[in-house]
């Protein structure tokens, strides 16, 4: 669906992308990630063809992002803001028809999404009325309206209160059921850990890790596991755990390079009465953190 | 083009129902009234009663000066004179007058000396908190008098002394330099294209200050983004210009219809005489012409400016700095109308920003010829293209640009890249 290939952009001679590369497919959700001022932001531009690349290429399906008219992506951006004066359903209207549809066709969707988000009472309230999740909501109806095959969201959580986060979770995995390709950038990363199929990793405009969130969880894994016990096992040999740290009934270590998780629970079950048993994958954050002190010993 | 369309319809509405906008249209009213109610004061207000005291020494005009008022002062707001003869003073003459002014007897004094129709020697004293524009009238009314008296010494019969009070009956006439002559209407000469450029100046004011903020506030709330994923920088500015300039046709138009009506309804309540047939006339057009390539090259600038800026307080002083040019043309109307062919007019008349507001004058007060009309808008319309483009690869790049406000250089590396 989207192909980035070896794209660069300067600013005022910093390379604010450098290099950059990576696919999404059709379908998937990718995550962009990385810490503020990672060249994301300049990447998504890149990608809607805001902002032209210095070199490098963007293809959407089999387009260049730089060919003819603007193609139909959804975007939210990060920092969110609408006409404050204008009215809510009137705003949303506008840029449904800026995205291509018809006047009837976007008043149609219009009127089912404020429904849906529960905003039908302030379809004519000014946008400045509204509380800034409300806002969001809105902001989050234009990006989706138009149904676009591509969505590009930044930070689309931040500022949503959990039973809407819930819904946003709601709606973009029933896009996904749909074939839409969403791609989400943040800097928090434990928000996409349970949504992403696969994600790019990015410091300081390069790219430092990328693809499938479990492939990448399970390199970068250090086979943290928790055993709980029926009866109180205060410690486990060395050959099974390392690094044992013992609560009430419980122990967290570490497998031995030459232990298979497999072979450990047999072991256990043989000579233990086993209540519970937990692997720890890594976190995001602690993959990211691990490969960015990676790089600067390098 | 579609979303060129559709952008102006937003920002148009956005506009036009913005408090701005609604306070732009009522201004010239204000004007108007602000203007025009000291002179109905003037004109309609009740004047205090005057005390004048008559020293006639033997010209026996007493009795024609009270007439003389009493014709002057019937209906509301005329002045109201009290006359009051005195005769034997000639003895103590100066100290008499001093008296009556200053016990309050009288407020104006009046000697009409001997043989006055001949010498027309006639003194004048008033206390000195009388405005100079009372003597006047007084003044006048001695002066008719004195003129009836000198006209009836020469025995005319009736048919004669109408003859000679008969009022002139003027009508101007203009030649133009092809040799063409038209009858000179102050509506069409002076009203129209002052309209045309009140209008102008106080759109332009109104619009700088629309469309730099409404560029402000897509970039601060980050709209921008928004609006760029679906169509680009061109589209955006052009969609902009459109709107605004839709905006002063508007106005313009506003104004117009009231004027139509007025024209045809309430012209014997008007000073001067609303020609309304003359609105239809070929000038209007150009009027139009001028007024539209005015309103474009503005908008353009300040849309672009607007993309330099943060927040509105930082755009203040330079929208003030292009907004002067548009004042430039108010201070100079005078001096062009008398000296319209001095080098001076010329190369003012060059200015782009002064172009579109000279030409309505050169056209509307001068009569320019059709062919120099249509040089200046090829003129104004090749300075716009090239605005347009500077302004519009300004705006692609400091659209996007937050923090630190560019400098020069960086503007001319803006307006040479082609990225």
């Amino acid at each position: 669906m989207l192909k980035i290939k070896n794209i660069v952009k300067e600013f005022s001679n910093i390379k604010a992308v450098d290099n950059i590369s990576f696919e999404v497919s059709k379908g998937s959700i990718y995550g962009l990630l990385g810490p503020n001022g990672a060249g994301k932001t300049t990447t998504i531009r890149m990608i809607m063809n805001i902002i032209q690349p210095d070199s490098g290429e963007i293809l959407i399906g089999n387009r260049s992002s730089l060919e003819g008219s603007k193609l139909n992506i959804g975007y939210l951006p990060e920092e969110r803001g609408l006409y404050q004066k204008a009215k809510v359903r009137e705003t949303i209207i506008y840029f449904a028809t800026l995205q291509g549809m018809s006047h009837g066709n976007a008043s149609e969707k219009a009127d089912q999404w404020l429904e849906r988000f529960d905003l039908t009472k302030n379809e004519n309230s000014k946008i400045s009325e509204l509380s800034r999740g409300n806002q969001q909501k809105v902001q989050f109806i234009i990006t989706v309206i138009s149904d676009p095959k591509l969505m590009i969201l930044d930070e689309p959580f931040s500022g949503l209160d959990p039973v809407n986060q819930k819904l946003l979770k709601k709606i973009l995995n029933e896009y996904k059921s749909k074939n839409t390709t969403i791609i989400f950038s943040t800097h928090q990363m434990e928000q996409v850990e349970n949504i992403c199929d696969s994600i790019c990793l990015i410091n300081k405009g390069k790219v430092i890790k990328e693809g499938n969130l479990n492939e990448i969880k399970n390199e970068y894994g250090e086979n943290i596991v928790e055993v709980e016990f029926q009866e109180n096992v205060k410690v486990l040999p060395k050959n099974i755990l390392l690094d044992q740290k013992t609560l009430t009934n419980t122990i967290r270590g570490k497998l031995s390079d030459s232990t298979k998780i497999n072979e450990m629970i047999k072991k256990l079950t043989n000579e233990y009465d086993i209540k519970g048993f937990s692997y720890f994958k890594p976190k995001l954050e602690q993959i990211f953190l691990k490969l960015v002190e990676g790089e600067k010993d390098e | 083009m579609n979303n060129i369309i559709k952008i102006a319809k937003w920002e148009l509405f956005r506009y036009i129902r913005s408090k701005a906008f609604i306070i732009t249209l009522i201004i010239p009213f204000i004007v108007i009234i602000i203007a025009g109610v000291p002179q109905y004061l003037a004109i309609n207000s009740e004047q205090p009663v005057m005390n004048i005291g008559i020293i006639d020494k033997g010209n026996n005009l007493f009795g024609e000066i009270e007439k003389q008022v009493s014709n002057d002062s019937e209906g509301k707001g005329k002045d109201q004179f009290i006359l009051q003869h005195y005769t034997g003073v000639e003895n103590n003459e100066n100290s008499f007058i001093k008296e009556l002014i200053k016990s309050n007897i009288a407020d104006i004094v009046v000697v009409l000396e001997t043989q006055l129709i001949d010498s027309g020697n006639v003194k004048f004293y008033h206390r000195n908190n009388i405005g100079i524009e009372q003597v006047s009238k007084v003044e006048q009314i001695i002066f008719n008098v004195v003129k009836n008296q000198r006209i009836e010494n020469l025995q005319l019969n009736k048919d004669d002394l109408e003859y000679v009070r008969k009022n002139l009956d003027t009508q101007l006439y203009e030649i133009s330099e092809q040799g063409e002559m038209e009858e000179m209407d102050m509506f069409v000469k002076y009203v129209i294209p002052g309209i045309f450029m009140f209008v102008l100046l106080l759109g332009i004011l109104t619009s700088s200050q629309l469309l730099v903020t409404s560029v402000i506030e897509e970039r601060s709330n980050r709209i921008i983004e928004i609006l760029l994923s679906s169509v680009n920088t061109k589209e955006l500015m052009a969609g902009k210009i459109l709107g605004i300039g839709l905006l002063g046709i508007i106005q313009i138009s506003f104004y117009l219809i009231i004027i139509i009506i007025l024209g045809i309804f309430g012209s014997s309540y008007l000073p001067i005489e609303l020609n309304i047939s003359q609105l239809f006339s070929f000038k209007i057009l150009w009027y139009l012409l001028f007024f539209i390539l005015g309103y474009f090259m503005y908008s353009t600038i300040y849309v672009s400016l607007g993309s330099l800026f943060n927040n509105e307080r930082d755009a203040q002083q330079t929208i003030g700095f292009f907004s002067l040019f548009a004042i430039i043309p108010m201070y100079f109307i005078s001096f062009i109308m008398t000296n319209p062919e001095s080098i001076i007019t010329k190369i003012l008349t060059l200015i782009p920003p002064i172009t579109p507001f000279f030409m309505i004058i050169h056209i509307g007060m001068l009569s320019a010829p059709w062919y120099y009309s249509l040089g200046m808008a090829f003129y104004l319309i090749l300075w716009i293209i090239g605005i347009t483009f500077i302004a519009s690869r300004i705006f692609k790049t400091a659209i996007l640009m937050y923090g630190k406000r560019p400098t020069f250089p960086e503007l001319f590396r803006w307006i040479r890249s082609s990225k």
